[in-house]
């Protein structure tokens, strides 16, 4: 479903909206992807391009990963639609501004099983730790951040190709977590969380009692 | 004997490279390029300007994909290069790392720096 809509100087636009069922949770999730868009006349005036996406909640499996086929057409299908209607509004259509494909989802993520901990990797180059905040309980991880991206005084911009944005991003974690037991560090752009896993979904192991004779 | 040697056309790079977001800026005394390399360490990082070409190369530290359940990304190998008009004061540039943010300052050589000439009253 998507929805054009004109506020102000702003382009609003309600990019996706899908739901799902979660059957373990046994409830209904709905994720909506929006994004803000400046209204863009010509392609020298694309510049800086705000840009904001507030992903309420994606779930894992659901992301457009490099080892999931059929997300990656769903993605490729999503983004034809939105070729075709950016034509129709006379716009610059998204695949063809200059950051590409890589505004779609932002930051992009890996998720690594590590035995006792999982550990979620972000790219956020040019973020610090006070731009960003980490939300987390037993299921669920937000990140939220701000980069603000600006010509520095006196300069004349002949390339801008690094956007100014704002995101939310929400992962549906695959197992629960110990929230008290997470930690995030931040280095060469890279957000790196440690997420101790619930001490209830690690394995035990179990004493085998021989009776005695 | 089948082992094939390969001849210097042959022996491409046969390496992805991923192009780096770049902004480039100028003012009268320099311009500056800022370039986005998220996960590259300042010493896996190269800058080089030769012969008026700006080269930025960095490469992402290597992890382990096994262990992924989920993954965006991959290792990158980033490349850009730059043909640069203006003459460039080659032993100034600068460059700093910050945040995977690479802000590289190129001088511009004294005798290309716009001058504003006065006109003496005749």
């Amino acid at each position: 479903m998507d929805l054009g809509e004109n506020k102000g100087e702003k382009i609003f636009l309600t990019r996706s909206l899908q739901e799902l069922t979660f059957p373990r949770q046994k409830q209904k999730t709905i994720i909506i992807t929006t994004y803000y868009l400046d209204r863009v006349d010509s392609i020298d005036s694309l510049a800086p391009i705000q840009k904001m996406e507030d992903t309420m909640l994606t779930r894992w499996g659901n992301l457009y990963g490099l080892n999931h086929t059929l997300p990656v057409f769903d993605e490729l299908r999503q983004q034809m639609d939105h070729l075709f209607k950016d034509l129709e509004r006379g716009w610059v259509p998204a695949p063809l501004r200059r950051e590409g494909l890589q505004a779609r989802t932002w930051p992009k993520a890996n998720l690594f099983d590590q035995g006792e901990r999982l550990l979620l990797t972000l790219q956020v180059p040019g973020l610090k730790e006070e731009n960003l905040t980490i939300e987390a309980n037993a299921e669920n991880l937000t990140v939220r951040g701000e980069r603000k991206v600006q010509a520095p005084e006196g300069y004349r911009a002949h390339r801008q190709e690094r956007a100014s944005l704002q995101f939310s991003r929400s992962i549906a974690l695959p197992v629960r977590i110990d929230v008290e037991r997470v930690t995030a560090t931040l280095q060469d752009g890279i957000l790196s969380i440690e997420m101790a896993k619930a001490q209830e979904v690690l394995p035990r192991k179990i004493e085998i009692h021989t009776s005695a004779k | 004997m089948s082992q094939t040697t390969k001849t210097a056309q042959e022996a491409t790079d046969e390496r992805f490279y991923a192009t780096p977001s770049v902004d480039i800026f100028e003012n009268n005394d320099e311009i500056l390029v800022v370039a986005e390399l998220p996960g590259v360490s300042a010493n896996k990082l190269r800058i080089e300007f030769h012969d008026q070409q700006l080269t930025i190369e960095g490469e992402q530290s290597p992890f382990d994909r096994e262990k992924a359940l989920g993954l965006e990304f991959l290792p990158t190998h980033y490349r850009r290069v730059f043909q640069v008009q203006q003459r460039v004061d080659v032993d100034k540039i600068a460059a700093k790392l910050e945040q995977g943010v690479a802000t590289i300052h190129l001088p511009k050589a004294p005798e290309t720096k716009a001058r504003t000439i006065q006109i003496k009253p005749a």
